[in-house]
Order: C-alpha cells, then sequence, then structure tokens
C-alpha cells in the first residue's frame, strides 16, 4: 500500500474537518427549516383552534333552547302543547 | 526574497494571532455576555397561559368555554405623530369611546392596555392600521354562548381568567390549566422558529354540572314571565331531583350576562337562592305538620279549633285570612290556617320543633359546591319565647334561603332522607377520568318515610279544588304542594306594609316525586299571594318539565273532569244564555293560559289591575266579587254582540 505524500494527511484531515463542518451547517439548516416549519403549524393549529372556537360558538346559539324555541314559534308556529295533547307511551 | 517571505508570512502570522486572541476575548472573556445579548435578540420565550375548562350541563351542552383572544396594549410614546387621526377608527373597531381611546393613547405611562380579551378578528382588524407603538399579547377570553342562562350559578371570570362567582370561583382550582412556556427564536424578518413548546394548551379539567339546560330555559322563561306579569322587583326559582338532591335548574330574575358582568349592577350577580334569605311564612307549615305526625303529637284526623279567625297569645293577636271554627290538622294545612298552625306548635313544643327545624336543615348552610351561601336565621332556643313559638308555627320569626326550602321538602319527597345538594356531577379530564366527583350524599333521616308519605298525602289536598294551591294542579298527575306568602321585613323595623313574598314549592308526582320545585316571587304588585303569583309558575314549569323528561302520569289522574269541564274562552265563547256558574269560568289553573292572550288574560289580578289592564286595551269588563281574579269568561251581549268580560274574584288565602 502506497503511503500518502506529508501534506496528504493534512489534506484528509482538512477535508474531514471541511465535512464535519458543513454536516453540522447541513444539521443546522435542518434544524431552522423545521423550526419554521413548526411555527407555520403552530399558526396553522391556533388558527384552526379558533375557527373551532367560533363555530361552537354559532353552533351553541344555534342549538340554545330559546334559539330553537323562538324558530319553532315564528315559522313553524309551534307551542308548548296543553295536556290533553300529550300522549306518553308506557 | 527569503527574506520578504519571511517578513510577509511574519505579519501574516502576528495578524492571525491578533485574531486569534480577539476570538479567545469574545468566546471566552466576553462569551456569557455577548451569549445573553445575542439571546435576547433572537431568542423568543413565550408564557402559554391555559385554556380555561369548560363547564358542561348534565347533557354535555357548553354552558362555559375559553377562547383565544388578544389583549391590545400601546406605547404612547412610540406611537407616531399622526395617531390622532386614527382615534375614530380604533374606537369604532373596538368599541370602544373616542375620549375613551384618545386618553390612552395620551397616557403618560410607558405602557398602557388598550383593551383587553379583543377576538382575533377585531385584533387583526386593529392590526391592519399598522400602528406603531400598538401591540398585543396573546389571552384568552369567556365565552358563555347562552348568555343569561343560569349566569347565577355559573358565575364569571375576570379579564385574567380567575373565577370569581358562582361554579368558575367554586372549581378554579380545577378550572385553571397549568402555566406553560414556548421557547423559539426570531430571524431578522421576525419570524417565529420553534424550537420547543406548543401553542394554546388544551384545557386540562371539565367540569360537568347536574344542571339540564332545557329545564333551566324552561325555569327562566316561566319566571320571567311571571315576574313581568306581577311586576314584581324579583323572583327565584329551583328545580331539585329529590332521589340525589342534584340540582337541575336554578333560575333567578334579574340575571346578567357574564360575557360582560360589568356593565349589570352587582346585586343582579348575586346568587339569589343561596345568599338571600326570606321568611318562608306558610311553606313552614308543612315542616311543622311533619315533626307533629312524626312524633305522634296529632294525627291527620284531629280536630283543631281555630277561633273563627282570631286567637290571642298574651299580648299580641293571630288572624286567619278568613276564619275558620274546628279544622281538622289535615284541613289547617289545606286551608293554611295560622291559627291552626299555631296550636299544632303549641302541642308540639318549642324544643321538639326546634330540633326538627335543625334537622330539615333550617339555619345552616346545606353544604352546596357553591360559594357565598349564608345560614339563614333560626333563632337559637333560649329566644323562642310563647309568641314566637306561635310565629314560627306559620312561618314567622324565621328565615331560610330558597335552598334550604327545597332541601327540607326534597326530605320530604325522599321518605325523610335529608341529602347535601351539588351543582357539580364531577370533573373530568381530556380523556374522560374522572378526579372529582359528587354524588348522593345522605346527612340524616330526619322523618320516618311513612310520615314522609303521610305528609305528602297531606300536601296533595292543599292542591287540589278548594286548596289554597289549587293552581298547581297538573292535569295528569298528582302533584303535592305549599303556598306561601310573607311580609318582608321594613328597614325601620318591624315588618313591611306593602312588601310581600309570594312562594309555592311542590312536588310531583306525588306519589314517587321526580321533581321538588320552588317558586319565588319577590314584591309582586298585581296580587300577593303565594297561591294566585307563584303556583301558576310551578304549574307551567313541572308540566313542561314531566313532558321533557317523559315521566308518566299518576294512576287514575289521567281525566281529570274538574279540570278538563273547563269551557274554552277563545274562540268559542259561551253563549249570553249560559249560567253563571263557577264551572263557567276559566280559572287558569291548570296551564290554559295558553288559550288567552297577554292582553285579555286577566287571572291574578287585582280588581283595580284588571280594570286598568281592561281599559288599556278597550275591553268591558264585569266583576264579581272582592279580592283577586280567580276565574274569567265572555259573554256577548244579545243585543250588539259585544265581548263582555266577567270576572269572578275572590278574597284569596
Amino acid at each position: 500500500m502506497r503511503k500518502l505524500p506529508g501534506w496528504g494527511k493534512y489534506g484528509v484531515l482538512a477535508a474531514v474537518g471541511l465535512a464535519l463542518v458543513l454536516s453540522h451547517l447541513w444539521i443546522r439548516l435542518q434544524v431552522v427549516s423545521a423550526g419554521y416549519a413548526l411555527a407555520d403549524t403552530r399558526q396553522l393549529i391556533n388558527a384552526l383552534q379558533e375557527e373551532h372556537h367560533t363555530l361552537t360558538i354559532e353552533w351553541e346559539a344555534a342549538t340554545a333552547p330559546s334559539h330553537l324555541s323562538q324558530l319553532a314559534g315564528d315559522r313553524l308556529g309551534l307551542s308548548v302543547p296543553r295536556p290533553e295533547q300529550i300522549i306518553i307511551l308506557p | 526574497m527569503s527574506g520578504r517571505i519571511g517578513l510577509v508570512a511574519g505579519m501574516l502570522g502576528v495578524g492571525l494571532l491578533l485574531i486569534v486572541a480577539r476570538l479567545v476575548h469574545l468566546t471566552v472573556v466576553q462569551g456569557d455576555t455577548l451569549a445573553q445579548r445575542a439571546a435576547r435578540q433572537h431568542r423568543h420565550r413565550e408564557t402559554v397561559t391555559p385554556q380555561r375548562g369548560a363547564i358542561v350541563d348534565r347533557n354535555g351542552r357548553r354552558l362555559a368555554f375559553s377562547v383565544g383572544a388578544e389583549s391590545l396594549y400601546v406605547h404612547p410614546a412610540k406611537l407616531p405623530t399622526d395617531v390622532e387621526d386614527m382615534i375614530p377608527a380604533l374606537a369604532q373597531h373596538l368599541s370602544l369611546p373616542a375620549q375613551q381611546v384618545d386618553a390612552i393613547l395620551h397616557s403618560s405611562k410607558p405602557f398602557v392596555w388598550l383593551k383587553r380579551g379583543v377576538f382575533p378578528q377585531e385584533a387583526s382588524q386593529i392590526k391592519a392600521l399598522r400602528v406603531s407603538g400598538l401591540d398585543s399579547k396573546s389571552t384568552q377570553r369567556r365565552v358563555y354562548p347562552y348568555r343569561t342562562l343560569a349566569a347565577p350559578l355559573l358565575g364569571f371570570v375576570n379579564v385574567d381568567a380567575k373565577g370569581l362567582e358562582g361554579v368558575e370561583k367554586a372549581y378554579n382550582h380545577y378550572l385553571l390549566g397549568p402555566v406553560s412556556h414556548t421557547l423559539g427564536e426570531r430571524d431578522g424578518r421576525q419570524r417565529a422558529i420553534l424550537i420547543r413548546g406548543g401553542g394554546q394548551q388544551p384545557e386540562t379539567f371539565r367540569v360537568r354540572l347536574t344542571l339540564d339546560t332545557t329545564l333551566q330555559y324552561v325555569a327562566e322563561r316561566e319566571l320571567n314571565r311571571a315576574v313581568q306579569h306581577s311586576r314584581a322587583a324579583a323572583g327565584s326559582v329551583i328545580i331539585l331531583d329529590p332521589q340525589t338532591f342534584a340540582i337541575l335548574a336554578l333560575a333567578q330574575v334579574p340575571a346578567f350576562d357574564p360575557n360582560m358582568p360589568g356593565y349589570f349592577p352587582p346585586d343582579t350577580r348575586r346568587n339569589r337562592v343561596i345568599s338571600d334569605y326570606y321568611e318562608p311564612g306558610s311553606t313552614l307549615k308543612a315542616l311543622l305538620v311533619a315533626a307533629a305526625l312524626d312524633t305522634g303529637q296529632v294525627s291527620e284526623t284531629d280536630p283543631i279549633f281555630c277561633e273563627h279567625g282570631a286567637y290571642r297569645v298574651g299580648r299580641h293577636t293571630i288572624h286567619d285570612v278568613h276564619p275558620y271554627g274546628e279544622l281538622s290538622v289535615d284541613r289547617v294545612l289545606t286551608k293554611s290556617s295560622n291559627i291552626g298552625a299555631a296550636k299544632i306548635g303549641q302541642l308540639l313544643g318549642k324544643e321538639r320543633y326546634y330540633d326538627y327545624l335543625r334537622a330539615f336543615g333550617l339555619g345552616q348552610k346545606t353544604g352546596v359546591d357553591l360559594p357565598g351561601e349564608i345560614n339563614g336565621n333560626l333563632p337559637s332556643l333560649r329566644a323562642w319565647s310563647r309568641i314566637k313559638l306561635v310565629t314560627v308555627s306559620f312561618g314567622q320569626g324565621v328565615a331560610v334561603t330558597p335552598l334550604q326550602l327545597a332541601c327540607a321538602y326534597a326530605a320530604l319527597a325522599n321518605d325523610g332522607m335529608l341529602m347535601r345538594p351539588y351543582v357539580v356531577s364531577d370533573v373530568v379530564t381530556r380523556t374522560g377520568e374522572v378526579v372529582h366527583a359528587n354524588g348522593p350524599t345522605p346527612l340524616r333521616q330526619v322523618i320516618q318515610p311513612e310520615t314522609a308519605r303521610r305528609i305528602r298525602t297531606l300536601l296533595e289536598h292543599v292542591v287540589e279544588p278548594g286548596g289554597t294551591g289549587r293552581r298547581a294542579h297538573i292535569q295528569g298527575f298528582r302533584v303535592a304542594g305549599k303556598t306561601g306568602t310573607s311580609q318582608k321585613s321594613d328597614p325601620r323595623g318591624g315588618y313591611s306594609e306593602t312588601g310581600r313574598i309570594a312562594s309555592f314549592i311542590g312536588m310531583v308526582p306525588a306519589e314517587q316525586p321526580r321533581l321538588v320545585i320552588l317558586a319565588v316571587i319577590d314584591e309582586p304588585q298585581t296580587a300577593t299571594y303565594g297561591g294566585t303569583v307563584a303556583a301558576p309558575v310551578f304549574q307551567a314549569i313541572a308540566r313542561q318539565a314531566l313532558t321533557y323528561l317523559g315521566v308518566a302520569g299518576s294512576a287514575g289522574e289521567g281525566v281529570d273532569i274538574q279540570w278538563a269541564a273547563r269551557p274554552p274562552v277563545s274562540p268559542a265563547p259561551p253563549s249570553a244564555e249560559s249560567a253563571f256558574s263557577s264551572e263557567a269560568y276559566d280559572a287558569g289553573g291548570d296551564g290554559s293560559s295558553a288559550d288567552r292572550s297577554e292582553v285579555d288574560d286577566f287571572i291574578g289580578l287585582s280588581l283595580r289591575a284588571a280594570m286598568r289592564k281592561a281599559s288599556a286595551n278597550g275591553l268591558r269588563v264585569v266583576a264579581h266579587g272582592s279580592g283577586y281574579v280567580t276565574g274569567q269568561r265572555v259573554r256577548n251581549k244579545a243585543q250588539t254582540g259585544e265581548a263582555v268580560y266577567e270576572l269572578r274574584l275572590e278574597a284569596d288565602w
């Protein structure tokens, strides 16, 4: 096996060192990139949560007994049944 | 040549050494300081307020929950010079007075909140204005989607999401979740680079109530109607499950909106059902008779001489509304005779009566899981003079909270067993794990089960025709209950001449009660008697509640001839020739007010109020009797066909 010339050893060491530095940089860039993605995802989650909250409020308001009672009376002409109109099945 | 090379190499070497020395200085000597400075510039640590847990009803309906919000703040010194031009827009978007916005923007303080708990849409409109020196902080806002529904029970929170009243306060330690943090960096364009932590933390615990939203709505609606109809100052209703003592509904008027509690007077935010007391009046007679039956001092048929309406005790004279001679114990309760009750009290004796009242829970907190409960006022035995025993026998000189009275009657309904009332069923985690649970908690057996059944039978007679509580009758069900009318105390001493509290408390179905309902109307103006003002509230709520719960009617109560025989007031009024008998009147006792409009419903009004109403609506009215309207019918004049409302008035109970 041929021996490397004297500067060759330093060249290999430098190459390894460079590779390590580049790897570190690459990993760091990946971390930053993932950080951006996480931040974006968090924003998306927050936005979806807000939308969910808004829809929850609308749902609760739409199904509130007072609202349903008003709709039943105004649109369908319904009212609380008189006793003789109620038949409770056994 | 080599000298020059050596010189250049030397200079480069020195330069390199200087660089290395500087590097060592920066990294070793100043390293920590600079690292901290750098971290301050781009590291970003944010405290995330935990999402406050939701409060849901027994069916999972969300009565209170938290949503993300923004709190806007300004650094007045950093605001642009043309900020004046933006004041109208800011005021409009934030629904604030322009003067208030102007004052905030011109504050001398370095930091001022502009508005806290702003919805994100609102905040984004403000941010779109791009005002330098105006920024926001993520926070949360409590939302009560049903607004005033069950507000005094739910309570409310402050801007820091801390519970101040009601369930929000009592269960604050559960509703508040753990504080968390996010760690991130900001790049040159201030974009976030997340390193650790998440966004808004989901709720940790959820509080589930025993309350039923539909029953609560029915209770509030009927109470509101009654308070408006009688022009009363206030009112409250409790619906209790006597088998568990779970509170199914707790309504009061006037109410407040917990979304904006600051806009309502403090008086409306108080939970009157546990923090106000009143003299129960005749509703206490049921407890007296229960005690007397339980000790064997009296039986249902024992005669009590009621002194023909006036009974002298020492220097005092006790009166009945209607004079009676001899009444059985049963009839004393049905007719609500004060003198009869006084004599039963004397037979029972003050020691035993006091012990029974204590055992029923009077004069002490019920232990309900709500803040602000008071003891009521049951005078100590030492203060019980001869006249005190007499007055307490018919419900004067003793004060109870509505919840205390409801619990005492629930004990009668529960075969004599008193339990601790509760409003929170359990506290669960997101995964459904129960971390805290309430359930039926027996306290003591107050009276024997057989006595409880006997007193329920007596209370059924109160609701039958001829009883003071006949307007609480529900077709198809056996109802047991008691009316109460009491004078309010005068701040100057003694009793008020005009202030009255009308109440009715009942249980249904009487044979195996599913519901105990108490209705209290404070200072009604049109009529003052519990049987006139409060019993119809009980009846309207109970009828709808039983239908909603699918409770089967009582055996033998399917057809009620007395009430079914009532002729309709509208649209087919009886002819002019119809007999002028009491059966021809619409007594309004079983919720038939649905047949009448608000305009032509005179039931429960005094003569003066009825005449005023008729005059205002252009109706012709003929009155028979005196007191309050207990029946009405319409006749058409033979010649002109004009409708005439005939009102039957009675000096009520």
